[in-house]
């Protein structure tokens, strides 16, 4: 994008489980209304990375800042106030729950302001959600469910999305589905997305860029172009 | 088998049902949604008797003394969650060591309730009983304070589940990390099922030791009773704790149509051990995959 | 690509596995049973002392003394006691009253040369694996030469131990059969089947009753007394109409009140001791049951428990009276006790008195003056054998003197108690089998 300030910035995050350490030292951005993908090989610390931008670990080191304002340390109530969601990989929808009280949980951080009208407004933009609503989330199909939890993010008209591997137990019609969703997420509703992804090709598909991570370490960035133009990317894993 | 005494039992199951739903429910909140056995629950049931003991000594009325009661319970728990589980919670201590740990809270806590209070058995003042009649079967208005009292915090809970804070107690208790995802305070959810559980426990404290008294040793019986009814009747199931409690209360009460007296104390374990065979999920749990 | 297995569930009882519940299920058991041990309420002897905490003992044990003895050496008594659990009440009484005895005689500079020493140890109110466990340790570590014991499952349990090291075994509060005629055993409580007989008879005609109900502790000591109740009705032409066993420290007698209530008894016979006393009869009132209650125990603690349920409940029990010393060493026995402890001797606190002041300290002069060594093995057994078969006169505060039967039971005065106002209030003798109203 232009010049203007990044909506979301990681600087040297140093991520460690006890004694282990997990991410050393990553750095990226998402400018506004981009869509970023984190790829990289499966253990490769991109799921913890992004967790801990959002607050649900704590890094060692390390800044992360979302619209200019610093966030490590701040619970993830804050966050989603601020207008940051998060989808994890996977058990993703409250499965004893039902669909409606789902989009109200996912509204929950933000109190009044996300009510009846709220989740009106989810079910009109999916309605095959709105068919189910009363029937308990953990009886939907795979894709249902992340739908449902998609809708729960946006429940509360976030500006970023930090979504975790969302083609994750998803047959391939459905992948597409999630990947153009996002990119019409960021395109037209100026969302900005950073998206964990182990399914490259999709994920290329509707990034603008990409960041590649391996052992820990954030070791290659290109734009989205440049990822397609490669011919194969095993040598990046 | 003596039908003759069958009003009696029947009368007598829903008086015991009626506590044990309650206490059902105490316990069964804080497991289905810390998901910690909580058995120091029976340390927090026995340090609200002593508190209401002193106070009830000192004349306080009886309502007063539920209150402080229900109190000194709250903080008792809140103070075992925040000295003991909290620190295990963090460190993601296996199942079996947050156990132990409860477990060993309970004996050294009545160790100290013993050492400090001595062995002696206390009655708690402030309730005069009148005998009532219902046909061949005798109570009294203690029987229907237990009864009352039972229910109307069952429903307070009930209604406060409806809540906010209701909402977001479902959502830790139905999955804890997506919770904290969506921005939900899991702590502050952690922290509010011990005060409301550890509170009923107080009431329930009163209730018991104006049926008997409190001792050190007081809170292991009906400890049992609440895990038992919660797992019979339904983990994560409001209405599974309290059914699971009255069916308790029932069984062993009619159990005494055919079991002699001293063999009644299996009833509890023996329905246990069914309801694990046949239906593990609690006879009431809506689900059977939970 | 990962290839994910089925969703995580959060259900505990899928969490934790059917296996992992019942393993749940069965700890629990055994801690409710190893909570039960803790607080049983088998005999318990309460005596009519208030039950608040007054445990002052200015004289410390006779351990502490300076000048351990003379040439005779030492006396070890082993004291096996309810110091914990429901009939704790019963171990602070005997044990002060087993106190005074030794500090006195220590005072006066021992028997026969030889200085008494006492070990106390806690059975827990009748729990007979902690009893066992004290006794080893009294025996082996301690050298006790005598053991004072009371309540019937632990007396009965350390019996062919203590009879097989030759060492005395005295019981002062015990009162089941299995009592009787043990070896290297005597007791100098009367039992239920003494007591119970002529309460019984007295009730036929009190309260003009043709059907009884037994409530008792599913043990020896309960189910001896409910056998007493029944055998004498054979011969009275009265019927036992229910008999309820319940286990010690129960709690909710609730089915078993039921049951008798629905049976329609004219009297209610309590063959429980202890705290459950005082539950059993709050339940009973509180469930409608009106008819009068008898039995052969009543303790502070039971009264305190009991209240208002406890008016009218009608005990037989052992006398031992404070207010009527019979002799100038009882009187002494009054005021030590009354100085040192603060409240009034009641009959247990006397007969763990006794069982020292008397019992022991002649059975030690007997063997000394015969030239033996009373801390041998099986000396003092001995000679007991020789001053029942002889029909000794032990001295005894109850009276002049006290005497033992061959069986090893004893004969004492006893008297018939009603609760009137909350308090304890003789009524009637007890002799010659036959309750004399005085």
């Amino acid at each position: 994008m232009s010049g203007a300030q990044p909506v979301f910035e990681v600087d040297g995050l140093k991520v460690a489980y006890g004694a282990r350490d997990a991410v050393f030292d990553a750095s990226l951005r998402v400018d506004e209304g981009e869509v970023v993908a984190l790829v990289g090989h499966n253990g490769a610390g991109k799921t913890t990375t992004l967790k801990s931008a959002f607050g649900l670990l704590a890094p060692k080191a390390g800044t992360v800042r979302f619209a200019g304002e610093h966030i490590v340390g701040h619970d993830t109530e804050a966050n989603v106030r601020k207008g940051i969601r998060f989808v994890p990989e996977d058990d993703f929808v409250f499965r004893q729950l039902a669909v409606e009280d789902n989009l109200h949980l996912g509204g929950f951080a933000m109190g009044r302001e996300v009510g009846r009208a709220s989740v009106e407004r989810v079910f009109e933009e999916f309605p095959v959600l709105a068919e189910r609503r009363k029937q308990r989330a953990g009886t939907l199909s795979g894709g249902e469910r992340r739908m449902l939890s998609m809708g729960m993010a946006l429940i509360s008209e976030p500006r970023m999305l930090l979504l975790d591997e969302p083609s994750l137990g998803l047959a391939p019609v459905l992948v597409r589905q999630v990947m153009d969703l996002t990119h019409e997420l960021a395109k037209q509703r100026g969302l900005s997305v950073l998206m964990v992804e182990q399914n490259i090709d999709q994920a290329v598909r509707v990034a603008d860029r990409v960041y590649v991570m391996r052992a820990g370490r954030i070791f290659l960035e290109e734009t989205a172009d440049q990822m397609r133009a490669r011919d194969d990317w095993w040598d990046l894993f | 088998m003596s039908l003759n005494a069958l009003p009696q039992l029947l009368l007598n199951g829903f008086f015991a049902g009626s506590f044990y739903a309650m206490m059902a429910l105490s316990w069964g909140l804080i497991f289905s949604t810390a998901k910690i056995f909580h058995f120091a629950h029976a340390l927090v049931f026995t340090v609200a008797a002593y508190g209401a003991w002193m106070v009830a000594s000192q004349g306080m009325p009886i309502v007063g003394t539920f209150i402080v009661a229900a109190a000194v319970g709250a903080l008792a728990g809140l103070a075992i969650d925040r000295g003991i589980y909290r620190p295990l919670r963090r460190r993601n201590a296996l199942q079996l060591n947050v156990f132990l740990a409860s477990l060993g809270v309970l004996l050294a806590g009545e160790a100290v309730i013993q050492f400090v209070f001595g062995v002696q058995a206390r009655s708690i003042q402030g309730f005069t009983l009148s005998p009532l009649r219902l046909g061949r079967a005798g109570f009294t208005t203690l029987e229907i304070l237990v009864v009352v009292v039972s229910w109307v915090v069952i429903g307070a809970v009930v209604l406060f589940m409806r809540t906010r804070q209701g909402t977001a107690i479902r959502a830790v208790e139905s999955n804890p990390e997506l919770s904290r995802a969506m921005g939900i305070n899991d702590e502050k959810v952690y922290r509010n099922v011990f005060l409301v559980g550890s509170a009923m426990a107080g009431v329930g404290a009163v209730l018991f030791s104006l049926q008997e008294t409190a001792s050190p040793t007081m809170g292991i019986e009906p400890l049992i009773a609440a895990f038992i009814g919660a797992f019979v009747g339904g983990i994560g199931s409001i209405g599974g704790a309290i059914l699971g409690g009255l069916l308790l209360g029932m069984m062993e009460n009619l159990g005494g149509i055919f079991l002699p007296g001293h063999l009644q104390v299996i009833v509890a374990f023996l329905l246990l051990f069914i309801v694990l065979l046949v239906r593990p999920v609690g006879l009431f749990a809506r689900d059977t995959k939970a | 690509m990962r290839v994910r297995g089925a969703y995580r569930q959060h259900s505990p009882s899928r969490w934790l596995g059917r296996r992992g519940l019942a393993v749940l299920a069965a700890a629990a058991l055994v801690v409710v049973a190893c909570g039960e041990e803790i607080d049983p309420d088998d005999d318990a002897d309460p005596d009519a002392d208030p039950a608040e905490e007054v445990d002052d003992d200015p004289d410390p044990d006779v351990d502490d003394d300076d000048e351990p003895t003379a040439e005779g050496g030492e006396i070890n008594i082993g004291a096996l006691l309810a110091m914990t659990g429901g009939g704790s009440w019963y171990g602070e009484v005997m044990s002060a009253g087993a106190e005074q005895a030794v500090n006195e005689i220590n005072e006066e500079g021992g028997v026969a040369g030889y200085e008494l020493n006492l070990i106390t140890e806690d059975h827990e109110s009748g729990d007979a694996d902690a009893a066992v466990s004290s006794v080893r340790k009294l025996l082996d570590v301690d050298d006790a030469n005598v053991v004072l014991s009371s309540f019937t499952a632990p007396t009965v349990a350390v019996q062919p131990i203590t009879s097989e090291a030759g060492v005395l075994l005295l019981n002062g509060g015990g009162v089941g059969d299995e009592l009787i005629g043990q070896e290297a055993l005597y007791n100098t409580r009367m039992l239920g089947a003494q007591l119970m007989p002529p309460l019984v008879e007295w009730a036929l005609d009190e309260y003009d009753a043709q059907t009884f109900a037994v409530i008792h502790w599913n043990d020896d000591a309960g189910r001896a007394l409910n056998d007493t109740v029944v055998r004498e009705c054979e011969e009275l032409g009265c019927e036992v109409v229910e008999s309820e066993p319940h286990e010690i420290d129960e709690r909710n007698f609730s089915p078993m009140l039921a049951r008798i209530a629905a049976a329609e008894p004219d009297v209610l016979v309590v063959g429980s001791w202890g705290n459950d006393v005082g539950h059993i009869l709050d339940q009973a009132r509180r469930q409608g049951i009106e008819v009068p209650a008898i039995g052969n125990e009543w303790t502070p603690d039971a009264q305190e428990i009991g209240g208002e349920a406890m008016e009218d409940y009608v005990a037989v029990l052992d006398t031992f009276d404070a207010d009527n010393p019979v002799h100038a060493e009882a009187e002494q026995f009054i005021e030590g006790y009354t100085e040192s402890f603060g409240e009034t001797p009641e009959f247990y606190g006397a007969n763990y008195y006794e069982l020292i002041r008397f019992v022991v300290a002649e059975l030690v002069e007997m063997v000394v003056d015969d030239g033996g060594d009373p801390t041998e093995p099986g000396a003092l057994v001995d000679a007991m054998e020789e001053a029942v078969a002889a029909d000794h006169e032990f001295g005894s505060i109850y009276g002049d003197q006290m005497t033992f039967q061959g069986d090893g039971t004893i004969l004492k005065p006893a008297g018939v108690y009603r609760v009137e106002d909350g308090s304890l209030n003789r009524f009637a003798a007890l002799e010659e089998d036959q309750v004399v109203p005085e």
